[in-house]
């Protein structure tokens, strides 16, 4: 198998001193008016997509959102009504509070899991490019397909958990991991932090790594123990990745779908339905789609509103340059 | 090449051009056909035996259960439907209401065997106010028990004699759990609300009861038929002839137990009489309805029916290929691989050939039972909606069964009545 | 278990070759020891299905303690997948066409963009990128139904290279952020020197910039790929027939039998016909992969 490595060279600069660079000869180079027509002809062909293939069905989708607009048949304008219905819906709040519960959990479980693997194949040893691609490769493994392989592994019949954890005689009876909330949603949680854990400790091990070395020597040089470095020095100099890896794995569990649609079913008794979740049975089993596209609205605007959120906390306190 | 190669080559020849008359002659055509996925296994050899006959052509696309609906209705705004789709009977209600079908009223009355076709299917393909018919019969399935005989004996039980009335049933679950440590009295998917209504609804019509009025605007919950059910069910799993995983089970591990030799009875459908036939010969097994509680017994008629899109230009073509299958050549293929006959006329000989314990899921078609709703989908086939919820709380929980079924019933009746405003 | 010597794996002094001390070297072994084990416990699941899948028949349902099989290797599993839909063969052809479709495109538009984006100044910019990083915000199933009516009304529906576009779209975002990024860590100095020598813009983005930016585009393409070689939802809505179906959709009709019975076998063989694609590729590529998220997710 081979390894990989992170390689250096390719910026040798400090970032941000180089973008602060650029912007500044950018200005000086490519005076907008001159400037303004090519860059839009680099950047058209993007633009034609996200407005044929995404900007439009959204305009669609909210327009149906004011109508009762059913599977089949002929869709009724019917203003805000959908919205009003959302506030009172208890399934759809329900599902919200989940989704938030669970966003929460498995974000805290992942960096739990992925900071110390990230601090751990920094550093150099002979088998530190094996472990990155071991801890990495799940990742690799789609979502949906990861999911159907826990099925499997879960099944308490012909499964393997269960089977392994009886013939070790710490059961007597086989274990439903899906049979009660609990225990469904911490297999929830341990496989995607088993998908997700290497491929946010990549993204970390990129931020561990851009800290010049120069620094961590000069505090190790002043008698700085290896906490109060990491404290200090690394966690500080991290929150770019930090603040970058959190808004992925934050909006990635917000629009959870895969896992509990195809490991838990929403299951035990509707305990762990998402929001996405409840999109798609009341598009898509309900064939209400109107009241569908009102949910979607609203999560979309959730969502933009927490990475705003986030963003702006990120770029308060970034040390001005 | 030598004299007999030519010669051969001749031969070919001419019997193509003579083909290439004869479908000129009868306007042979190819047409778009949808099925469900759970049919996909009497349908591809059904298609197969048409198309080969060399008149018209059927293009069969094989497409997810759950997921028929919504193509059917993305590809039908888009004018892309195909031109007949055989259907999951129970969503006829929602096509028929949309406007979406094609009227074949006369046809379908014109059919010499019209009368002999499974009525239910029939019923609800029509619609109630105009009694215009939009489908027909396609395929057919029908709930009912099976037993497994080797259980029986070990049980000391009687392996001629399955349950006739709710206390039987208990007894012969109990028993049967209560014979080995490994073996449980009956097996249900606790979590599979389609599965639920087609197994467990048949307990409450046998009993007199329904779940919901005859034109599906009223739920029938909260009744004493409904509450005795849940209640039956209930007291199987408290004493142990339930296994645990029926109660996360949407269907993934359905077949394991019973296959296993480790569950007595089972609610289930001719597809299982199939599987334990081929791969599971040493399961002695037996075939038997589901009873009422005092007696008498009821099944649910399921399967599929025939639709044609509205503005399908095949429309000849599709009926031509659907008379084929409702002869006695078309109905034996589809018997075989395991579709009961649709045609009571013909279902003794199409299923003379197969294991007799075809023929009791067969003729109590006749009698069927299919609920009419215009949201059979988001009470009953959802997995999380109000229907499967109160089951499962129902028979694996102690909660007050009074008011599970009152919640259900007001939950049940809330999703009627919002469809209607 | 960080220790004081965590380093860089940037060049730096050699430590003196002291003889290293016992203690040093039992939690050099110790914490290699334990690596090796998260390591174990990463890979399992995949090695386990695996193995799994050259069960013949009767073993395939049963529990998979050995994860190998014990009587005999087999492709029964292989054979029972091949009997869901058209066969194995036109269906993963069909998701290699998507997959490798949308790479092309990918690379393509997000190059152009993030060279936009990167080196430009323009009234409107903030907005515009804004806009394309919405497209990671809505749920993709909410826009699915119009999406399939909006294809079919440019004749795009039923079609590979119709997924193939809208699978670019919901690719932009992150290929669109990541290309601006690894542009804006190319030295400004490089490309004026090109430009002295007298290249077009065009001339020097193939020539030059495109070789400094390939860690970036080899991770633009792995994305691409895995995400459309996994992609389900989308794929059964907007193709219609059976023949262009991709390979998730199969493996759906694979996890729902009749009345929704699970053929495990069919499940262990469809799991790793998914999985091997996206591995190989990974393997191929990371060395290039891991120097892009490097260059592109830093800022």
């Amino acid at each position: 198998m081979s390894t990989f490595e992170t390689d250096q060279s390719v910026s040798p600069l400090d970032p941000a001193a180089t973008s602060a660079d650029i912007r500044d000869r950018l200005k000086r180079k490519y005076p907008p008016p001159k400037s303004q027509w090519i860059a839009l002809a680099f950047i058209a062909p993007a633009l034609v997509l996200v407005v044929a293939f995404f900007l439009v069905p959204l305009i669609m989708a909210i327009w149906m959102s004011l109508h009762n607009w059913p599977l089949m048949g002929t869709p009724k304008f019917t203003g805000l009504t959908n919205y009003i219905r959302l506030a009172s819906d208890k399934a759809f709040l329900n599902a919200l509070l989940f989704t938030g519960k669970y966003t929460v959990v498995v974000t805290l479980a992942i960096f739990a899991v992925a900071f110390p693997l990230a601090l751990f194949v920094d550093r150099k040893s002979r088998l530190t490019g094996f472990f990155r691609t071991s801890y990495f490769l799940p990742s690799v493994v789609g979502f949906a397909t990861s999911c159907l392989l826990w099925v499997w592994l879960l099944s308490p019949d012909n499964g393997l958990f269960s089977v392994a954890l009886q013939r070790l005689g710490w059961v007597d009876k086989p274990v439903q991991f899906i049979g009660n909330f609990n225990l469904a949603f911490a297999s929830i949680i341990v496989m995607v932090v088993w998908r997700m854990a290497g491929f946010t400790m990549l993204l970390l091990l990129t931020g561990i790594q851009a800290i010049p070395h120069d620094i961590q020597e000069a505090a190790r040089i002043d008698g700085a123990t290896a906490w109060q470095r990491f404290k200090l020095i690394t966690l500080p100099l991290m929150r770019r990745t930090l603040a970058l890896t959190m808004v992925m794995s934050i909006a990635g569990s917000i629009l959870a779908f895969d896992q509990f649609y195809i490991i838990t079913l929403g299951g035990p008794r509707r305990q762990t339905m998402t929001a996405v979740y409840q999109i798609y049975n009341t598009s898509f089993i309900s064939f209400k789609l109107g009241y569908g596209a009102a949910m979607s609205v609203v999560l979309m605007l959730i969502l933009v509103a927490l990475t705003v959120i986030q963003l702006y906390v990120l770029r308060n306190k970034e040390p001005s340059k | 090449m030598n004299h007999r190669g030519k010669k051969s080559t001749l031969i070919t020849l001419s019997c193509a051009i003579m083909l290439a008359l004869a479908s000129i002659a009868t306007a042979a055509d190819t047409f778009s056909l949808w099925v469900r996925s759970d049919n996909g296994t009497f349908m591809e050899p059904l298609v197969k035996a048409y198309n080969a006959k060399g008149g018209d052509q059927v293009k069969l696309e094989i497409i997810i259960a759950q997921e028929v609906m919504q193509k059917l209705a993305t590809s039908y705004s888009a004018g892309q439907a195909p031109d007949a789709v055989s259907l999951d009977l129970i969503y006829t209600p929602q096509l028929i209401k949309a406007g979406m079908l094609e009227d074949i009223t006369d046809y379908a009355t014109s059919l010499p065997y019209f009368d002999d076709l499974s009525q239910s299917h029939v019923t609800i393909s029509t619609d109630l106010e105009t009694k215009k018919i939009y489908g027909l019969p396609y395929s057919a399935e029908s709930s009912f028990i099976l037993y497994n005989k080797n259980l029986y004996r070990q049980a000391g039980l009687d392996p001629e004699k399955p349950p006739m009335n709710w206390a039987e049933f208990e007894d012969h679950c109990v028993k049967i759990a209560e014979s080995a440590d490994d073996t449980y009295g009956f097996y249900l998917l606790g979590s599979n609300g389609g599965w639920l209504a087609f197994s467990f609804n048949p307990l409450i019509w046998a009993s007199g009861g329904d779940t919901l009025s005859a034109d599906g605007m009223t739920a029938r919950i909260d009744t004493p038929e409904v509450k005795d059910a849940i209640a039956l069910y209930r007291r199987l799993y408290q004493r142990g002839a339930i296994p645990e995983s029926a109660i996360t089970d949407a269907g993934a591990n359905m077949l394991t137990g019973f296959l296993a030799g480790k569950i007595g009875l089972m609610s289930c459908g001719t597809f299982l009489i199939g599987v334990v036939l081929k791969d599971h010969p040493e399961i002695d097994f037996g075939v038997t309805p589901i009873p009422g509680k005092n007696g008498g017994f009821a099944t649910f008629a399921g399967g599929d029916v025939i639709v044609f899109p509205k503005g399908t230009k095949k429309l000849d073509a599709s009926k031509r290929f659907l008379e084929w299958c409702y002869s006695l050549e078309g109905q034996t293929i589809m018997a075989e691989f395991g579709s009961l006959p649709v045609r009571s006329d013909l279902a003794a000989q199409a299923l003379a050939k197969l294991d007799s314990r075809y023929l009791m899921p067969a003729e109590i078609l006749a009698k069927g039972h299919t609920p009419y709703s215009l949201v059979y989908s988001e009470v009953f086939l959802n997995n999380n909606g109000p229907w499967t919820e109160m089951l499962n709380r129902g028979f694996f929980t102690d909660e007050d069964i009074d008011e599970l079924v009152q919640e259900g019933q007001e939950e049940i009746q809330r999703i009627i009545d919002e469809n209607n405003d | 278990m960080i220790d004081e010597s965590t380093p860089n794996d940037a060049p730096r002094p050699r430590p003196p070759k002291n003889p290293v001390p016992f203690g040093r070297r039992f939690s050099t072994t110790f914490v290699g020891g334990v690596g090796i084990i998260l390591a174990a416990l990463f890979l399992a699941p995949m090695l386990w299905v695996a193995l799994s899948s050259l069960k013949p028949k009767e073993e395939a349902s049963q529990p998979p303690l050995p994860p190998w099989p014990t009587s005999t290797v087999s492709i029964d599993t292989y054979r029972e997948l091949n009997t869901f839909g058209d066969g194995l063969l036109g269906h993963s052809v069909n998701s290699l066409a998507v997959s490798i479709g949308t790479v092309l495109l990918t690379v393509a538009v997000s190059t152009l963009a993030g060279y936009g984006f990167s080196r430009f100044r323009f009234k409107g910019k903030n907005i515009l990128f804004m806009v394309i990083m919405l497209t990671m915000m809505v749920p993709f199933q909410s826009i699915l139904t119009p999406l399939f009516l909006l294809l079919t009304k440019v004749g795009l529906q039923n079609s590979l290279f119709g997924l193939a576009l809208v699978y670019t779209t919901l690719q932009l975002p992150f290929s669109v952020f990541m290309m601006r990024n690894s542009f804006d860590a190319v030295p400004l100095d490089i490309e004026e020197a090109a430009r002295i020598d007298g290249c077009t813009t065009m001339s020097m983005l193939r020539r030059i910039m495109l070789n400094l930016t390939l860690p970036g585009i080899a991770t633009v393409s792995i994305f691409a790929f895995l995400t459309s070689w996994n992609e389900f939802l989308g794929a059964l809505v907007l193709l219609t027939n059976t023949e262009y179906q991709t390979l998730p959709v199969i493996m759906a009709m694979v996890r729902y039998g009749k009345y929704g019975g699970i053929n495990w076998g069919a499940v262990q063989a469809g799991v790793t016909v998914m999985m091997i694609p996206c591995l190989i590729l990974f393997l191929l590529l990371q060395r290039y992969y891991v120097r892009g998220l490097t260059a592109g997710a830093v800022k």
